[in-house]
C-alpha cells in the first residue's frame, strides 16, 4: 500500500486525493492516514502553498516589502510530495 | 500493579486518566525531555495500581521524543498491562499504534473511544469481531460520557493477573522479509538482548537499525518531587532520572551487510515493515467495520469528473474564463465610461474653481493635463478591476480556482517543470512580485530560474487592467471576451514555449508528481466574495494614489517642457522620436513608445502616460480608450496589446528577480528575453494581420 502510494507519486502526473484513493485501490480516509504515516517517517512531505508573499513579505506587512501583495489570493493549496528519501528508497526497493 | 495507558493524540486518553485518577496524579517531565509526565494511583479491590499516561503517538518508531519516551517505558518499566485507547471513528489510523503495540507487550486491552461519533457517520465496529480480529480483548467506551472507563479497566486488571502471556496473532509479512526477520531472529535468540526485548521486535528494530536499540540507561529513583494535586505551585520534578551508561552495536553487522547489497537498506526494511502493517489493516478492516453509509458519490465528486477530466476540464475552464472576461471588462464597460465623465466633470469643476481663484496656469494644467487626466485614466478601470476581484474571489470561494490551478499543472508537466511552479504562476496574475518569490519553494535552483524567467510573461491584474481599457475602445462587445481570452491563452502558450526554450539553455532535474487536496464545493458566501474585493480594490486605489499620482506629474512635466512647443518638440516628444525607429515596425507611434516606456517603472503608468499624451483631459468629451481610436487601428490595438502584456516586466518585479536570482547576468537575460520576444512577437502579429487582410 505505501510504497503502491510512493510508485504513484514517483510518476509524473499529479493527482487529487480521490483520484490516488481510485488508482491505489483504498478508502480516501485509509489513504489519508498512510500518508500521515509516510511523512512521519519522513518518506512523503505535506506542503500548503498559499499564493501569499513568501516569508518576509506576508500579507499584514505588504506595504513594506512586497510591491503586489494586496492583489493576492488568500487561498491555500494543501499537497503532498516525495521526499529525496522517499525517493531513494523507491529507486532502490528491492524488484523495480 | 502497572498499567500504561497509549493511544494516539486526541483519542481520548486524558479523560479516560483524569476519571480513574481523579486527583490523585503526579505531573512532569520524562527525565531529559520536554515530554510531559503524568501518573496516578488507583485504589481496586485492595489493590493499588499505578497509572501512566503516556504521550499520545502515532506509532513506536524513533522519530519524535514522544515516540522515543513511550517506547522506553513500555521496555525498561515492562508495565503488567497497556490500556490502548482507540478512535472508533478514524481506526484505520488507529489500529497501527495498535498492531506495534502488540509486537512489544504481551499485554493488552483496547478500549473502543468515540463510538457515538462513529455511530454518527455511520460507521459501526463490531467491538467482539474486532477483538477476533486482533486475539484481544476490546471494550467499547465514550470517554466523554464517563462510559465504559470503569469496565476498561476491570480488563485491563483481569489481563494484568493472568498467568500466561495472552498470545496476539503477527502481522503477516511478506516472505521476503519475514525470512530474513525469522534469520535475524535466531541470530539473537542467543544473545543477553534477547532477554530484555520482545525477539521479534529485536530483530525488526535491528533490521531497521534503530539508533535506541543496544542502549543501557540506569534509572535513578528521586525523592524530592512533590504532588501536584497537593502543591500545585510548581513542577514536582522527574519521579525517576535515567542515565545512558553505555551504547553498544548489536550482533548481526554481518548479515544486515549482506541484506544491504541484496537491496534491502534499513529504510526498505522500516517501509516494508510499515506497508504490511498498513495492508494488514485494510484487510481485516471488513471484519469488523460496517460503513451504513457506504460512500456516496457527493457533487463534488460528480463536479470533479467533468472539471477535472484530462478532455473536459480545459474547455470548462476557458468558458469558465470567458465568462469572467466578458463579465469583468466587456459587460462592466459602462461602469468605466461613467467614472471617466465623472473625473472629467471634477477636474472641469476643479479648474473653475483654479480659475475662480486665479491660479497660474501652470497649476491648472497640472492638475488638467498631468494629475486628472493621468490619475484618472487609471480609476477609469477600478469597476473592471473590482469586478474581476469579485469573481476571483468567486471562484475561490466556490472551490473552482483550487482546481484550475490543479489543472494547470498539466501545462507544466508539458514543460518539464515541476508541479509546485504552477503556483507561482497563478500568484503572478495577481502581481508578479509574490509571484517571483513564491518560486522559493522549488527546490532545484534550475526549475527556480525558469520559473522566475517566465513569471512576467503572466499578466498581472495592473496589466489585466490596461488591456481590458484598450479591449473595450477597440473590440466592443462579446468580442472583446474573446480578446482577452485569446491574450491569455498567447500568454500560456508563451510561456510553454519560453520554459522549453529555457530547459535547453538550464538543465533541470526531473519533475516528480504530487497529490493535492482539493476543497468541496460550496456556494460561495457574500462576506468570502466581497471583503477580499473591497481588499483588493483597496489596494489597487493606494497604487493609484501615490505611485501614479507621482508618476503623472513626472509625464505631465516631461510632455509640457519646453513651454509653448507642439507636444512632439517637448522632452517627452523627442524621448517618443528617438525610440520612434522601434515603434514603426509595429505601426506604434511615438506617444505609444513613450507610454511603454513609463510603464517599466509600473505598469498602470502606461494608461495614466497615454491619458496625459492623448490629451484626455483637454477634450472631457472622451475617455482615454476612445482617444485611442482615433490613433490606432484594431490590428494596431491587438499588436499593442501583445507587445505590452509580453514586454519587459516592472521595475520591482527586476528588483525582486535580482534579488531572488542573486544574478545581474539572469536578470539581464530575463529583461533582454521578454523585450525581444514582445517586439518579435508583436511584429508578426501585426505584419501577418496585414498579409491576411486585418486592419
Amino acid at each position: 500500500m505505501l510504497t503502491g502510494i510512493m510508485e504513484v507519486l514517483s510518476r509524473k502526473e499529479s493527482l487529487s486525493m480521490t483520484q490516488l484513493a481510485t488508482e491505489v485501490g483504498y478508502s480516501v480516509r485509509e489513504l489519508e492516514s498512510a500518508l500521515e504515516q509516510m511523512e512521519h517517517m519522513g518518506y512523503v512531505r505535506r506542503e500548503i502553498l498559499g499564493q501569499a508573499c513568501s516569508p518576509g513579505c506576508g500579507i499584514d506587512q505588504c506595504s513594506g516589502h512586497c510591491e503586489g501583495c494586496g492583489f493576492l489570493s488568500t487561498e491555500a493549496f494543501t499537497f503532498w510530495v516525495l521526499t529525496e528519501k522517499g525517493q531513494i528508497i523507491l529507486s532502490q526497493y528491492p524488484g523495480r | 500493579m502497572k498499567i500504561a495507558l497509549m493511544g494516539n493524540p486526541n483519542v481520548g486518553k486524558s479523560t479516560v486518566f483524569n476519571v480513574l485518577t481523579g486527583s490523585n496524579q503526579q505531573v512532569g517531565n520524562w527525565a531529559g525531555k520536554t515530554v510531559e509526565r503524568k501518573s496516578g494511583i488507583i485504589h481496586r479491590a485492595n489493590e493499588e495500581i499505578e497509572l501512566i499516561d503516556l504521550p499520545g503517538t502515532y506509532s513506536l518508531t524513533a522519530y519524535s521524543q514522544e515516540e522515543i519516551v513511550t517506547r522506553e517505558y513500555i521496555l525498561r518499566e515492562k508495565p503488567d498491562v497497556v490500556m490502548a485507547m482507540v478512535d472508533a471513528s478514524n481506526i484505520e489510523r488507529n489500529l497501527y499504534l495498535v498492531l506495534q503495540i502488540l509486537e512489544l507487550a504481551p499485554r493488552v486491552v483496547i478500549g473502543l473511544n468515540m463510538m457515538d461519533l462513529a455511530k454518527t457517520a455511520g460507521i459501526t465496529i463490531h467491538s467482539n469481531k474486532l477483538a477476533l480480529a486482533l486475539n484481544v480483548p476490546v471494550v467499547e467506551i465514550i470517554a466523554a460520557k464517563g462510559q465504559g472507563i470503569e469496565e476498561f479497566l476491570t480488563e485491563a486488571i483481569r489481563v494484568g493477573k493472568l498467568k500466561k502471556d495472552p498470545i496476539a496473532d503477527d502481522v503477516p509479512y511478506p516472505e521476503e522479509l519475514e525470512n530474513r526477520i525469522q534469520a535475524m531472529e535466531r541470530l539473537l535468540s542467543d544473545t543477553i538482548w534477547a532477554t530484555k526485548y520482545p525477539l521479534r521486535w529485536l530483530a525488526i528494530k535491528r533490521l531497521e537499525q534503530d539508533p535506541e536499540i543496544g542502549q543501557t540507561w540506569k534509572s535513578i529513583p528521586q525523592t524530592n518531587q512533590r504532588n501536584r494535586s497537593t502543591d500545585p505551585c510548581c513542577d514536582p520534578g522527574d519521579p525517576v532520572k535515567y542515565e545512558l551508561q553505555e551504547s553498544v552495536s548489536l550482533p548481526g553487522e554481518a548479515l544486515l551487510q549482506a541484506y544491504e547489497a541484496e537491496g534491502w537498506s534499513k529504510d526498505h526494511f522500516e517501509m516494508a515493515v510499515a506497508d504490511a502493517k498498513y495492508q494488514y489493516i485494510s484487510k481485516i478492516l471488513p471484519e469488523f467495520r460496517v460503513n451504513e453509509n457506504p460512500v456516496k458519490r457527493t457533487w463534488t465528486d460528480k463536479l470533479d469528473e467533468w472539471i477535472l477530466s484530462p478532455f473536459w476540464g480545459y474547455p470548462i475552464m476557458v468558458i469558465i474564463l470567458s465568462l469572467v472576461f466578458w463579465f469583468s471588462f466587456v459587460a462592466s464597460a459602462p461602469l468605466g465610461g461613467a467614472v471617466s465623465e465623472a473625473m472629467a466633470w471634477a477636474a472641469d469643476v476643479i479648474v473653475v474653481i483654479m480659475q475662480w481663484g486665479q491660479m497660474p496656469e501652470v497649476i491648472q494644467s497640472l492638475v488638467r493635463d498631468g494629475i486628472f487626466a493621468g490619475v484618472g485614466a487609471v480609476l477609469a478601470f477600478v469597476p473592471q478591476i473590482a469586478i474581476f476581484f469579485a469573481f476571483f474571489s468567486l471562484m475561490q470561494d466556490s472551490g473552482y480556482l483550487a482546481r484550475a490551478a490543479f489543472l494547470g499543472d498539466r501545462f507544466m508537466q508539458l514543460m518539464g517543470l515541476h508541479g509546485k511552479s504552477f503556483f507561482s504562476l497563478v500568484s503572478g496574475f495577481g502581481c508578479n512580485v509574490p509571484g517571483i518569490m513564491a518560486t522559493r519553494t522549488l527546490e532545484d535552483p534550475k526549475d527556480r530560474l525558469i520559473t522566475m524567467l517566465i513569471n512576467p510573461l503572466i499578466p498581472c491584474v495592473p496589466r489585466l487592467g490596461v488591456m481590458s481599457a484598450v479591449v473595450a475602445a477597440f473590440f466592443p462587445g462579446s468580442r472583446g471576451a474573446f480578446i482577452m481570452v485569446s491574450l491569455l491563452l498567447l500568454s500560456m502558450l508563451l510561456v510553454m514555449f519560453s520554459a522549453l526554450f529555457l530547459r535547453r539553455v538550464v538543465r533541470q532535474k526531473e519533475r516528480s508528481a504530487f497529490v493535492m487536496e482539493l476543497p468541496l464545493y460550496h456556494v460561495p458566501t457574500m462576506r468570502n466574495v466581497l471583503l477580499p474585493t473591497w481588499q483588493k480594490t483597496y489596494s489597487f486605489l493606494k497604487r493609484a494614489w501615490t505611485f501614479i499620482l507621482v508618476a503623472s506629474i513626472v509625464v505631465w512635466v516631461l510632455s509640457s517642457y519646453p513651454q509653448g512647443v507642439p507636444m512632439n518638440e517637448t522632452w517627452a516628444g523627442k524621448m517618443g522620436g528617438w525610440l520612434a525607429f522601434i515603434g514603426q515596425p509595429l505601426g506604434f507611434d511615438w506617444r505609444i513608445m513613450v507610454a511603454i516606456v513609463f510603464g517599466f517603472t509600473a505598469k498602470e503608468t502606461t494608461l495614466s502616460t497615454l491619458g496625459i499624451l492623448y490629451g484626455v483631459a483637454a477634450d472631457a468629451s472622451q475617455s482615454i480608450a476612445q482617444a485611442m481610436t482615433g490613433a490606432m487601428t484594431p490590428l494596431g490595438a491587438y499588436t499593442f496589446l501583445v507587445v505590452y502584456m509580453l514586454y519587459i516586466p516592472c521595475l520591482a518585479s527586476v528588483v525582486t528577480t535580482y534579488k531572488e536570482s542573486r544574478s545581474l547576468g539572469w536578470t539581464s537575460f530575463g529583461v533582454a528575453y521578454n523585450l525581444i520576444l514582445s517586439f518579435i512577437i508583436g511584429w508578426l502579429i501585426f505584419h501577418g494581420g496585414q498579409l491576411f487582410g486585418f486592419q
